[in-house]
């Protein structure tokens, strides 16, 4: 512990000295605004004498451990969304919220995605209310490449990035594809559509048009219990994305982007206006979310060579959330905003440093009531409904040392007031090191702050009968520090030359935090704050690629997650439904000319510890589901077969094809007259969920390009 | 129909097993089980296809670049292979000559928007 406290105040130290003192001299920063300026990196990056990508790799010149996931990665699967463009990584593992709404949240680090900052060409987005279905409302097939960078990343964009960072490239307006359409259907009867246009009008001006619908046409109970699987949805969005290049070297990029999403799970039948605790009328939940994002960015070249320039970022999201679940009733609205203002220097080779101002505002208007059968009636009935107000604004400094190749060495700081609590420094560091051209050693660490909200970070909460106790309307600031490395050492084998193994450590502490107990009381849900009790993660990952054959690649990746908790009344115990492991197996073969491309991905998903009601839960048989305390490891398989021809991709491919589902999801005491587990009780839950709720489901698509023809 | 079969089977065996021979691969083939050789036999009895390889220097600029060209050629009738160099700026075909020829392929270059220009020193020549 003391070694930890000391490599905080060493982080620190140098943070401070190097953000501050440089900062009045000018400095620099890796991080990404670069996308002002030109040609994107990972777009240069691509520019290499192959005529394959490959799907998931980690970048070689990036400071921070990046893995990448490159549009052939995204091509790998059906990838409907944002979500499942993840399968294939074992950084990040993917799950569900709840049986009943279909919300998807991801964990890097073994800690939830609410503590993983999303990014879109680094612009923060899905923040609050927009968070819980944020990954369902990006179509992989608008996206370019995602790049997952892991521990405490630049404090540019701030330091909400507590775990790391998911940064989302857009097709680009620049694109010389004026048509791209791609349609896909799966068995479970969702079908997708995407479209984009990239346009350009001579020169200066160019802009690309996204469009997108899903939905299903019906939804299955295919375990019978009385529950839809997944629920009945329906998503359109659209974006509209301007990039103007002046001749002085001026760019400026704006757009928007407008979604409506409604989704009906739970009990076929639910309607939310009628149903009470005292009938017996279908139990669900109804969900319609819309919302519009506006977008500014601006760079503004100071010097011939672009060396010195200024940027400004500016974010604006309107999100409603109107939900109901059951008896429980809640109707957000949010509008959120992003500022950045930052002048970059590089002063030359050597030494660079990013200096600016920066601010998020997040204005909530919340209506939330919810009534339980409870036996307290202090508890029975909870509600809320106001204003909710969460500011911080500061400035932020970030100088970059390069020594070549060798040796990059980053420190940053960022000094920021909170609205509720003060002021606060949120120091950060990374140092790269390349003894020799094969070894790559990074190291990285920092301090990471967020706003909490309790009820819309957990949304899988509000899918159950249980009674809330404590903060569930409060906002705490919660307070981490991640720390950890990687290696990467390039071996001399395989037919290209990013044959790799990869070993990965990194350390999660929290500081402060929102705990939500699910084990302090019995049918209750106690939010409360850490207050000096320990939470921490500690995550160990090996990855290694090769392509032992030209054109067949193979990448083997395993992540080892320790995570745990202090709850009250218990002492430190594993932290609940956190997979302690996860080993992804990625085979893909393509024939000359990529004219053919045969895609198989295996994944063994570890077991997690299941809330203590859980511990007792019996099978149809009377067995026990979960002897040890513990959830089974499961398998997952995907397959996928790609045929290519001018302009045009056919696929078929099949997921979850072990057929692996999780028995007893909704959890509580069945109805003697149908056997179906009773809604209206306290010890209903919906939210329990740690495997996959859908067997196997294959599906078909046809993604089509026209390309611009001079 | 049967007759039609029996006919055809024999006659590759027989094309194919004088094709074999003629490549030196006699203990191979008469290690082999009768329908065995005649397969075998039979692949080697193809007509051997002489494919070429033509370079281009193509006004290149960017990974986007690279990526155009890629998705465009690799589907151009008669083309087998490709390969890129952004640094070098060449773009190199592997093209079967009964299907296509380096004027075709540098009009389909061009057609994506750049300047090409053959480099007639290497044209070498393949074989299948």
């Amino acid at each position: 512990m003391k070694i930890i406290k000391h490599i905080r105040y060493v982080i620190a130290i140098i943070a401070c000295l190097a953000g501050i003192v440089r900062n009045a001299s000018g400095q620099v920063a890796v991080a990404d605004t670069a996308g002002l300026y030109g040609e994107r990196k990972d777009s240069l990056d691509a520019a290499v004498s192959v005529s394959r990508q490959d799907g998931n790799f980690l970048k070689k010149g990036s400071p921070i451990r990046t893995e990448v996931i490159s549009s052939a990665g995204l091509h790998k699967m059906a990838c409907c969304t944002l979500a499942e463009s993840f399968e294939n990584s074992a950084s990040v593992t993917v799950g569900y919220s709840d049986a009943v709404t279909g919300a998807r949240q991801i964990r890097l680090l073994g800690l939830s995605g609410v503590y993983t900052q999303m990014l879109d060409e680094n612009r923060p987005v899905m923040r609050g209310l927009a968070s819980p279905f944020g990954l369902s409302y990006v179509p992989g097939q608008w996206l370019e490449s995602i790049q997952i960078a892991k521990g405490a990343s630049s404090v540019i964009n701030g330091v909400e990035s507590m775990t790391g960072q998911i940064n989302m490239e857009h097709r680009k307006p620049t694109d010389e594809k004026p048509l791209f359409l791609n349609a896909s259907v799966m068995s479970d009867t969702k079908v997708d559509f995407n479209a984009v246009s990239s346009l350009q009008m001579g020169y200066r001006w160019s802009t690309a048009i996204l469009g997108h619908v899903s939905g299903n046409f019906k939804s299955f109970d295919h375990n019978h219990d009385g529950y839809m699987d997944d629920p009945e949805m329906l998503q359109f969005s659209l974006a509209n994305r301007w990039l103007y290049m002046a001749d002085s070297g001026v760019q400026v990029r704006f757009g928007f982007k407008a979604l409506q999403d409604s989704r009906r799970g739970g009990q076929e039948g639910y309607d939310h206006e009628k149903y009470s605790l005292s009938n017996t009328l279908p139990w669900g939940s109804d969900i319609l979310n819309r919302s519009l994002n506006g977008y500014l960015k601006v760079g503004i070249p100071l010097a011939e060579d672009n060396s010195r320039n200024i940027a400004v970022v500016a974010d604006y999201t309107l999100y409603d959330m109107d939900s109901w679940f059951g008896s429980t009733k809640y109707l957000g609205r949010q509008h959120s905003g992003f500022v950045n203002v930052l002048y970059q220097h590089e002063i030359n080779g050597e030494h660079k440093f990013t200096a600016g101002l920066g601010s998020t505002y997040d204005r909530l208007d919340e209506d939330f009531a919810r009534t339980v059968l409870y036996p307290d009636p202090a508890f029975a009935s909870v509600s809320k409904k106001g204003l909710t107000s969460l500011f911080n604004a500061g400035v932020f400094g970030e100088y970059t040392y390069h020594a070549g190749d060798k040796f990059t060495a980053i420190a940053g700081v960022r000094g920021e007031w909170y609205s509720r609590d003060g002021f606060k420094c949120s120091p950060r560091a990374t140092v790269k090191y390349s003894p020799v051209e094969q070894i790559i050693i990074r190291l990285n660490g920092g301090r990471g702050l967020r706003y909490s909200m309790p009820l819309v970070d957990n949304i899988g909460v509000l899918s159950t009968g249980k009674a809330f106790k404590g903060m569930f309307n409060d906002h705490i600031l919660e307070d981490s520090w991640t720390y950890g490395g990687n290696v990467t050492y390039y071996l001399p084998f395989g037919a290209s030359d990013n044959t790799y193994i990869s070993f990965d450590y990194f350390h999660t502490g929290f500081g402060q935090q929102m705990v939500v107990d699910y084990e302090h009381e019995v049918n209750v849900i106690d939010f409360y704050a850490l207050d000096g009790r320990r939470s921490f993660t500690d995550n160990f990952q090996i990855d290694f690629n090769v392509e032992p054959v030209e054109r067949f690649t193979v990448t083997a990746t395993f992540r080892y997650t320790d995570a745990r908790i202090e709850l009250k009344d218990r002492g430190l115990v594993e932290k609940p439904m956190t997979s302690r492991y996860k080993g992804v197996l990625n085979l893909q073969y393509a024939t000359r000319l990529s004219k053919w491309i045969f895609d198989f991905t295996a994944s063994l998903n570890g077991p997690s510890r299941v809330y203590g009601f859980m511990e007792g839960l019996e099978d149809s048989d009377g067995n026990l589901l979960y002897k040890d305390g513990h959830t089974p490891a499961y398998p997952m398989l995907y397959a996928q077969i790609t045929r290519r021809l001018k302009g045009l991709d056919i696929y078929i491919g099949g997921e979850n094809l072990t057929n692996f589902r999780q028995k007893n999801v909704i959890i509580g005491a069945a109805r003697d007259r149908d056997g179906i587990v009773n809604p209206r009780q306290p010890s209903f839950d919906a939210s329990a969920v740690w495997g996959p709720l859908m067997g196997m489901k294959f599906y078909a698509g046809v993604r089509f390009t026209l390309w611009k023809k001079h | 129909m049967i007759v039609t079969i029996k006919k055809s089977a024999i006659a590759i065996l027989l094309a194919g097993c004088l094709q074999t021979v003629s490549a030196g691969q006699e203990a191979y083939c008469a290690g082999m089980p009768g329908i065995g050789c005649a397969v075998e036999a039979g692949v080697a009895a193809g007509p051997k296809k002489e494919l070429k390889k033509v370079r281009f220097s193509v006004s290149m600029h960017c990974g986007n670049c690279v990526r155009k060209i890629t998705e465009n050629i690799s589907f151009e009738k008669g083309v087998k292979d490709l390969e890129i160099s952004l640094e070098d700026k060449e773009v190199t075909v592997t093209y079967d000559p009964a299907k296509t020829d380096p004027d075709r392929l540098a009009e389909a270059i061009r057609s994506l928007g750049y300047t090409v220009e053959r480099q007639k020193s290497d044209d070498t020549v393949e074989k299948e």
